[in-house]
């Protein structure tokens, strides 16, 4: 995550009103590079300045001021530090057709992607195995040549943003594998404690 | 192998060129466009061949299909979450399209011009009103006999300027797609019997052209003439 991020995502986990020294302190970077992006969101008109007060001065050091700011838009601010995605690119075209063949036929196959969305065989597979590992679509059987493909849901026109952090996903499937296996185990002790029982 | 690209046939041509022309911006000039054909003749997928490239909106006609249900679609297909009133739905329409008109492709009109059914007929109307109100291109793709039932209604059939008719394929339009799809080459006798098989359809096309080329690759043959296709 770059440093806009990072300051981005520290002020919208504080709500109303925030000062420079929070952020600093939130997001552990220097006084410049936060007071830099706060001053390009107050010019974006995401924040707003709302007092410049002069903090106590130490003798031999520049003055410092306790600048505290409020967001005034926080959609936008949230659009702005969020990925940025261009309009109709190969992945665009082909979730439109997955939509519309999915509403119109019930189904689609990597040869409508690759034939009505114009995108290369390697690319429309990799988006179909993407999608399908973020649970938005899955095979009418078992995965291989000529296999039709169904949407699980109504996810709207918007394409969805494919994480490419293959690493994190990992991280979460542990996560949730430790969270099945906690939730099994609850479920097996009630079942030994009756079997002791009898 | 066949090669998995769209083929700009004739007929999608006529029809990206009609969409592109009822796309302007002069006040006073009607934006609607019909397109009719036969059953096979790729009607819908040069609908969705354009909508994909150029951001249309596709609706699919539903014969059950209320203004209700069309708003709804509509809405969502904005990118917008419906409201549950049809006043709403009107104003979240204008709200979104009239500052940035999309085009919109109805498919499967026929369906609510096959008998005078006066909720259907309210339907196509309620389409008529988008299209007065919002000002966005809108084309509608149904079956060949579709214009002729369109004249019944004359507020609807006065709007629309461009009336492309999907033709089925002749031999210099067979050959052009087969040269287009296939890697062998085809002898004219092989055009020809395609021609006659297809009944100038795409879909029997496509399937003479696959097993074509199957028997092509069996026998190790460099050009397909008529025989190797019986």
């Amino acid at each position: 995550m770059n440093q806009l991020r990072t300051i981005g995502a520290a002020i919208l986990r504080r709500h109303g009103f925030f000062s420079i020294d929070q952020i600093i302190r939130a997001t552990k970077l220097s006084r410049q590079k936060c007071r830099d992006v706060l001053v390009l969101f107050c010019q974006e008109k995401l924040i707003r300045q709302v007092k410049k007060g002069r903090k106590e001065h130490v003798p031999g050091r520049p003055p410092i001021y306790a600048m505290i700011y409020r967001v005034i838009d926080r959609k936008r601010l949230t659009a702005r530090i969020g990925p940025r995605r261009c309009e109709n690119t190969v992945q665009d075209r082909m979730w439109y057709i997955m939509r519309n063949k999915f509403k119109s036929d019930g189904s689609f196959n990597l040869r409508d992607l690759m034939i009505l969305s114009g995108a290369k065989k390697g690319m429309a597979r990799w988006y179909l195995k993407a999608l399908r590992r973020e649970g938005y679509i899955i095979p009418s059987r078992k995965a291989g040549p000529g296999v039709e493909w169904r949407l699980t849901g109504n996810f709207g026109p918007e394409r969805p943003y494919i994480c490419s952090e293959r690493k994190q996903k990992r991280e979460d499937k542990s996560l949730l594998n430790a969270v099945k296996m906690i939730q099994r185990k609850r479920q097996i002790r009630p079942a030994l404690n009756r079997k002791r029982a009898v | 192998m066949m090669k998995n690209h769209f083929v700009i046939t004739k007929n999608v041509k006529k029809f990206q060129m009609a969409v592109q022309r009822i796309n302007h911006n002069r006040r006073g000039v009607e934006r609607m466009a019909l397109v009719t054909g036969e059953v096979g003749l790729g009607k819908t997928e040069a609908a969705l061949h354009y909508g994909a490239h150029n951001g249309a909106i596709i609706i699919r006609m539903w014969e059950m299909m209320t203004g209700h249900w069309l708003l709804r679609e509509l809405v969502r297909e904005i990118g917008v979450e419906p409201a549950w009133r049809t006043e709403k739905l009107v104003d979240q329409l204008k709200e979104h399209l009239s500052p940035k008109p999309r085009t919109i492709i109805l498919d499967e009109v026929d369906r609510f011009l096959k008998n005078q059914d006066s909720k259907k007929i309210a339907v196509l109307e309620t389409l008529r009103d988008i299209h007065d109100v919002c000002h966005c291109p809108m084309v509608f793709v149904g079956e060949e006999w579709i214009d002729k039932k369109m004249k019944r209604l004359p507020r609807l059939y006065d709007r629309i300027v461009e009336i492309v008719r999907f033709e089925k394929f002749n031999i210099s339009d067979v050959k052009f797609f087969v040269g287009e799809l296939s890697e062998y080459r085809f002898n004219d006798d092989a055009i020809e019997e395609i021609t006659q098989e297809s009944g100038g359809r795409i879909r029997p096309i496509m399937n003479l052209i696959n097993q074509a080329e199957d028997s092509a690759r069996l026998n190790q043959l460099k050009a397909i003439t008529a025989r190797d296709l019986k």
